[in-house]
């Protein structure tokens, strides 16, 4: 339903209120104007049964409303807002010194108009509009990138890839050195077989001639 | 087919080159009134494709075939054939002609030859009397744009064509391409060449320039300020090196032809089992051009980083609450993901080939036997690898290799390694020696090798390449800078009067010139000279260089030019035109014979 009920206030005086039903909102009100004394700044809201009462002063003038719990407190407080600048706008310093209802003859049409507009005209959310739309919008490209990523395995897989090329990572150069001196070592080793070889041969030959294995006969 | 090159961002206009033959081609086709078929030799279609679209020529009534030996399947009554100007291709359309004689079939035939018809393919036609029924005309295709810095003037044979058998008829046509470039971008004042059939090329070029001048007077300032040819016989070492870039192992590996690879699906990651499928591969692909000029070594640390990044971008966006314009940077980095995964599949299947013992081994003896160290290791290996049985181009790279370090072999080590190669692989490769003899690039020693004090004068070697931030274009080979592309380096820098000692020891002669004024006179640059034409021209663009290499460049070879052109103080832009692009494989493969 929005916002049923409206005031505007000087301390504990009321100068203009509006009431779109027949309730006791009013005798609440002015229980609320008595037990918020002084003229510090302030933003509150205090619930009532099903209804929210929603309180907003600014240089000593208290802008007040009640509103259906379903309304939330963007809403009415944008409303507390507007009517605070549309009043003072209006009737700027005579606030000061007016007499109680002294502006609600004229004012609290106001209040209904903005009252009714608030409640019903469904820009007023434009902005919760908006970041519903964003968020589906950014539901659906999650999706879409879900989707496209069959939900990272591709990624995952072509990480895993460069992973394993990774690993066999290496410098060309320093493994053509590395393979290099392994070419040298089997060259080195080739060598010193064919040496053991001839020795052994040698030393055969020389046993056979020298008739037995210490070789008595020439030394 | 492969997907046509992006070349907006060439150093000079490439694409108004591609336009005219795409337009000349239509024009061959409009003239042949309805509904035609287009047969075109098989190699001549791959280059096609990177000139025209197929969908292009299908709006023209185009049916499309391939030239063979058998007969033509088509309900067109009009036939067209594109081929190159060789016998053999004559011979399939001479059958392809009497099959359809022979059938009764009445048909329209017209011959176009590329780039120009000659004289042994019309005396074909007449031998088989059908020179009557046949329209014959020329597609005077020279060049392909290959990429934004790269040309081809698609001669396979040309390296071994003047090396073994003589025919220097490519020269002509590499004189023609460049002379066509000169009607588009003016005439190029300086001219550099090295080797005896680039210094063939710039007279030749000379002689047209005389013959159907280039009206210098309508142009500013020329486009293209110097010209350098490079014969491939000036340096056989770099393209029987492996190559370590990207690039370069891909076509060492997968073979790149005309700008793509062909390869199993499943090794894309695709789930059709023993079907094919094809790569492009060209500066179109942003994240390709970012690695492709890379060492390898680099390559897999860069895609690594780029797939563990979107990793956390993703875990971050789910588990954190982004707005929707983070949300959306994060789509848009999405949209390179089907790149990445390319090129991670690509760089995969690489590296089992790159992490072999085989291939490190060979990677060992090309550095040693390049760094001219330990000869009896290097005969050794080889001899090991030829009792092996290993692939024999893999073989003779390394042999050819050995032989061009040491100019050429002792007698007795030279007939060895005949010997063996005979009993290994066959007598029928005598063939294949005898052409490899003729061509200089394994034979006998007749003098002391000069190799070690060009590798010192020129500092071939480099020890410690950083391949991550290398600052010499020896990170291609991680630690060989290839010789060819350190005679660009001096001839654009300072010229090539201070290294003219060495250029004497390199194969063939050498030439500097200045064209225009100086037209025919040849004569030395001095260093005022050269200071003088570093010229930017009027758009404030950097002077152009083209870099001609008659015989084939590797893709090792166009990354160190890139390398170079991204230096500080780098004053031109470099422009690569060959004869090919290959690499130590099909280079080897144009000197066997098909004997039988």
């Amino acid at each position: 339903m929005g916002i049923l009920y409206a005031l505007v206030g000087r301390g504990s005086v009321v100068l203009a209120e509006f009431s779109g039903t027949t309730t006791n909102a009013s005798a609440i009100a002015r229980q609320i104007l008595e037990k918020t004394p002084g003229n510090n700044d302030m933003h509150v809201s205090y619930s009532q049964d099903r209804y929210i009462f929603h309180v907003k002063r600014t240089d000593g003038l208290t802008v007040l409303c009640m509103a259906d719990d379903t309304a939330g407190r963007r809403i009415p407080f944008a409303f507390l807002e507007d009517i605070h600048q549309k009043f003072v706008r209006t009737y700027g310093r005579a606030v000061h010194s007016a007499q109680p209802y002294g502006m609600n003859e004229e004012f609290s049409r106001i209040l209904s108009q903005q009252m009714e507009y608030y409640s019903s005209d469904p820009n007023a959310d434009r902005i919760n509009r908006l970041k519903g739309e964003m968020s589906q919008v950014r539901n659906v490209m999650i999706e879409n990138i879900d989707k496209v990523l069959d939900r990272g395995d591709r990624l995952e897989l072509l990480v895993d890839k460069t992973a394993n090329m990774q690993g066999n990572t290496f410098r060309f150069r320093k493994q053509a050195r590395r393979f290099r001196s392994t070419v040298w070592w089997r060259n080195v080793k080739l060598t010193i077989a064919l040496i053991v070889v001839l020795l052994v041969i040698v030393y055969v030959v020389l046993a056979f001639v020298c008739h037995g294995p210490a070789l008595p006969s020439c030394f | 087919m492969a997907q046509i090159p992006n070349l907006d961002n060439a150093p000079v206009n490439l694409t108004s080159i591609r336009e005219h033959s795409q337009k000349e081609l239509l024009n061959i086709l409009k003239n042949v009134r309805g509904k035609k078929c287009l047969v075109i030799d098989p190699k001549l279609g791959d280059s096609l494709s990177l000139i025209i679209q197929t969908s292009i020529l299908k709006e023209h009534g185009v049916e499309l075939r391939h030239l063979s030996g058998d007969p033509i399947q088509t309900d067109c009554s009009k036939v067209v054939y594109i081929v190159h100007a060789q016998p053999k291709l004559m011979r399939f359309i001479c059958s392809n002609i009497h099959n359809d004689v022979s059938k009764g079939l009445q048909r329209e035939y017209h011959v176009y030859f590329v780039p120009r018809r000659t004289v042994v393919c019309e005396k074909v036609l007449e031998e088989e009397k059908l020179h009557n029924m046949v329209t014959i005309g020329e597609y005077p295709l020279y060049s392909v744009p290959m990429d934004e810095d790269v040309l081809s003037f698609e001669l396979d044979l040309s390296y071994k064509e003047c090396q073994v058998d003589g025919d220097t008829s490519s020269l002509w046509h590499i004189a023609k391409a460049i002379h066509k470039l000169e009607f588009s971008f003016g005439v190029i004042p300086n001219v550099r060449a090295k080797g005896k059939a680039s210094v063939r090329v710039a007279d030749i070029l000379n002689r047209m320039q005389a013959e159907e001048p280039v009206n210098s007077s309508d142009m500013v300032v020329p486009e293209i300020n110097t010209v350098i040819l490079l014969d491939r016989e000036v340096d056989m070492v770099t393209p029987l090196c492996s190559q370590l870039t990207y690039e370069g192992l891909l076509d060492e590996f997968l073979h790149i032809n005309n700008g793509s690879v062909e390869l199993d699906a499943s090794i894309m990651g695709l789930q059709q089992e023993g079907k094919k499928t094809k790569v492009p591969l060209n500066s179109s692909d942003k994240l390709f051009k970012e690695i492709r000029d890379l060492n390898f070594e680099v390559v897999v640390q860069i895609l690594r980083q780029k797939a563990t990044s979107m990793k956390q971008d993703y875990t971050e966006m789910t588990t954190t609450t982004q707005t929707v314009s983070e949300l959306k940077d994060f789509v848009k980095k999405l949209n390179s993901l089907p790149e990445m995964t390319r090129h991670i599949n690509l760089a995969q299947h690489l590296s089992t080939f790159t992490s072999k013992p085989s291939f490190l081994g060979q990677l060992d003896m090309e550095h040693t036997i390049v760094e001219a160290q330990s000869y009896d290791i290097c005969f050794e290996y080889i001899e090991e690898l030829i009792h092996k049985q290993e692939p024999l181009t893999t073989v003779l790279r390394l042999l050819i290799l050995f032989s061009i370090t040491n100019s050429g072999l002792p007698k007795k080590h030279f007939d060895y390694f005949r010997r063996e190669l005979l009993h290994s692989y066959g007598f029928e490769h005598i063939a294949m020696l005898n052409n490899l003899e003729k061509a200089g690039l394994f034979k006998k020693q007749e003098s002391k090798s000069n190799w070690l004090t060009i590798k010192r004068a020129l500092q071939l070697v480099v020890e410690d390449t950083d391949t991550a931030n290398p600052n010499d274009i020896a990170y291609v080979f991680s630690g060989y800078a290839p010789l060819s592309i350190r005679l660009v380096q001096h001839a654009i820098r300072s010229g090539w009067r201070p290294v003219e000692e060495i250029l004497k020891l390199l194969p063939g002669p050498h030439l500097e010139m200045k064209r225009g004024g100086f037209s025919n006179s040849p004569s030395f640059d001095t260093l005022s000279g050269i200071q003088s034409s570093i010229a930017k021209v009027p758009d404030g663009r950097r002077a152009v260089v083209l870099v001609v290499f008659v015989g084939g460049v590797t893709f090792a070879e166009i990354s160190a030019l890139r390398f170079l052109c991204t230096q500080e103080g780098m004053a031109y832009d470099l422009i690569i035109a060959t004869t090919k692009i290959v690499n130590g494989q099909t280079l080897v493969e144009t000197f066997m014979e098909k004997l039988g």
